[in-house]
């Protein structure tokens, strides 16, 4: 037993070097969002400060202090009560996230059941063409999206964004994995009862795949509250883009905001992971069902 | 006039009442296309019709002409094009299988350890930070004053080396692994232990009960991981693009980024011809590779 406990040991310390990889840039990212905007500078600059006469023209190495020497909240004041920009950035991205996750669930789970109990040598060809389109990389659909968005005349709003992306294959394809782990047995017998469709769906599919509705939010949620495709092309007013595309320019100029910034918008995302994390294991676990 | 037995009376009975049946069932399934109406709506106008339109921007010229394959000629000439195929080539060809050896790996060690729930949330939590919020952190320790040029006692910016290559793998990887572990992990735990036991018994060693019976089984989640591995090897732009901006390093500058400096020129040829080529190239490696899968499946 002893001997046992001590050959785990090498395996034990070497997951947790390799998780503390994964979990040092969010570490740093939270504790230097209470550093003060001078101290950010000096330990991410290429250059001593002027004063320090001694290393003056120097080459600096970024330095990651864990620790701010002394905590503020300044980077916090600025971002979320000096300037309004940031905060309408971030219900932009709101604006764009929820509508598409809505989206997803109402039709995705429609489709899925519809592909469930729908009979027709048709179907299968049908969903192939859905798995294809779920492949086919940003990039590629992009273009497709692009001339539809183009012809009703709806470039640069945010519907452009929310209807190509609401409608997303991949909806379909987790809320059909999940109805899939209900036997088809089930729909007979309530078929049998008289219960139609419509009733079928509401009351045996929909809450039979409680479990396949919270792993999609949690997924169609993350990867929408990332985007960075869409914005780029979609909007050409820097004004409606979400704060996920605004990050970026915000570090390339702004150095002292940028992890407050980032804390900012992990928020959601954080809470959303921690809260339905069980939910999103078992729906990884739903797209390997054959 | 014909008489007609007991059993004969009996089908024909069954047969009227099944015709009955079968209308009915009809209708319903008529009904069971409605569901899938509002959704194949949306991705036919989002994604088939423009997509059947856009062939039409490939077969013409600027001023609508008909130009036949000469987009396509054209296309396949352009030094940049060829330059992201190669890169996007080459990126799968090894982060691909990395993403697939490495969680597999970790899976086996994480497998036997109780309470590993904590340790499956820290690989799973890249896959949701959204990527902008961790570019900063990337960029501090590739800059040419960040943490690497400070190990290697060379002030230079790592991304716009070679090197940037293996960072974008090493970035891909850390951001993917999660997904893969937890597929896994699933897949081990579906493995039943008696066959390890009854192999024990048999004096099989480790490695061969490794290869004889843990891969085979896993075979369906080692197919589910190279997809997903496979769609998000396209996503790994947000993090090239937030490290590197659009002209990064020509090692890692990726058919993303071609395609992207094309919507920036509004170019409708160039775009609707290489997004055609990928979608046509995507579709037939993926119709194969399920084929395969078929074939593997019933192959047992």
């Amino acid at each position: 037993m002893f001997q046992k406990k001590i050959k785990k040991i090498p395996t034990k310390v070497f997951l947790t070097v390799i998780a503390f990889i994964y979990i040092i840039p969010l570490v740093i990212i939270f504790t230097n969002s209470f550093m003060s905007h001078g101290e950010i500078t000096r330990n991410y600059g290429e250059e001593y400060d002027l004063f320090d006469y001694e290393r003056r023209g120097q080459i600096h190495y970024a330095e990651y202090n864990l620790i701010p020497e002394n905590i503020t909240l300044e980077q916090y004041n600025i971002l979320l009560f000096k300037t309004p920009a940031y905060l309408d950035l971030f219900l932009n991205s709101l604006k764009l996230t929820l509508p598409i996750v809505l989206l997803q669930v109402v039709i995705g789970s429609l489709a899925a059941f519809g592909f469930t109990v729908w009979k027709s040598r048709f179907k299968e060809i049908l969903y192939c063409i859905y798995i294809i389109v779920m492949v086919l990389p940003y990039q590629a659909t992009l273009v497709s999206n692009y001339i539809m968005a183009d012809g009703l005349g709806i470039l640069n709003t945010h519907l452009s964004i929310i209807l190509p992306w609401g409608f997303s294959p991949f909806a379909v394809f987790i809320m059909r994995q999940s109805m899939k782990s209900v036997p088809y047995s089930v729909h007979e017998a309530a078929q049998i009862d008289g219960a139609g469709h419509f009733r079928r769906f509401l009351h045996i599919a929909l809450p039979l795949s409680k479990t396949g509705i919270a792993a999609l939010i949690v997924l169609s949620f993350t990867d929408a509250w990332g985007m960075v495709e869409h914005p780029m092309v979609f909007l050409k007013d820097s004004s409606m883009e979400p704060l996920s595309v605004t990050l970026y320019r915000i570090g390339q100029g702004n150095k002292g905001l940028i992890f407050a910034a980032s804390v900012f918008y992990i928020l959601p995302v954080i809470w959303i992971f921690l809260y339905g994390y069980e939910h999103l294991e078992r729906g990884v676990n739903l797209s390997s069902l054959k | 006039m014909l008489l007609l037995n007991g059993t004969q009376m009996h089908r024909r009975f069954i047969s009227t009442i099944n015709n009955g049946r079968y209308d009915m069932m009809k209708k319903e399934n008529r009904l069971a296309l409605l569901f899938i109406v509002p959704s194949f709506f949306g991705v036919a106008m989002f994604f088939i019709i423009p997509f059947v339109m856009s062939l039409g921007y490939a077969a013409t010229d600027a001023r609508g002409n008909f130009v036949g394959l000469s987009n396509f000629a054209g296309l396949f000439g352009n030094e940049s094009f060829r330059l992201a195929t190669v890169n996007t080539v080459k990126f799968m060809v090894v982060a691909i299988p990395l993403n697939i050896i490495i969680p597999l790996f970790i899976a086996c060690l994480l497998f036997h350890m109780i309470g590993n729930v904590w340790l499956k949330m820290i690989f799973m939590s890249p896959l949701v930070i959204p990527s902008a919020c961790v570019a900063f952190f990337f960029q501090s320790l590739f800059m040419s004053n960040g943490l690497l040029s400070r190990i290697l006692g060379e002030n230079i910016d790592w991304l716009q080396t070679e090197y940037s290559f293996v960072i974008v793998v090493g970035v891909y990887i850390w951001k993917n692994m999660g997904f893969n572990l937890v597929l896994a992990l699933a897949g081990l735990a579906n493995i039943p232990k008696d066959y390890y036991e009854w192999a024990a018994v048999e004096g099989m060693g480790k490695w061969r009960m490794f290869y004889k019976i843990t891969i085979v089984y896993l075979i369906p989640a080692l197919f589910i991981m190279f997809v997903m591995s496979f769609i998000n090897s396209f996503k790994i732009f947000r993090e090239i693009y937030m490290l590197a901006g659009s002209y990064p390093n020509e090692k890692i500058y990726m058919l993303q980024h071609y395609m992207n400096n094309q919507f920036s020129r509004l170019n409708y040829q160039n775009l609707t011809t290489s997004a055609f080529v990928m979608t046509f190239v995507i579709t037939a490696f993926m119709i194969t590779f399920f084929i395969i899968d078929k074939r593997v499946e019933f192959g047992e």
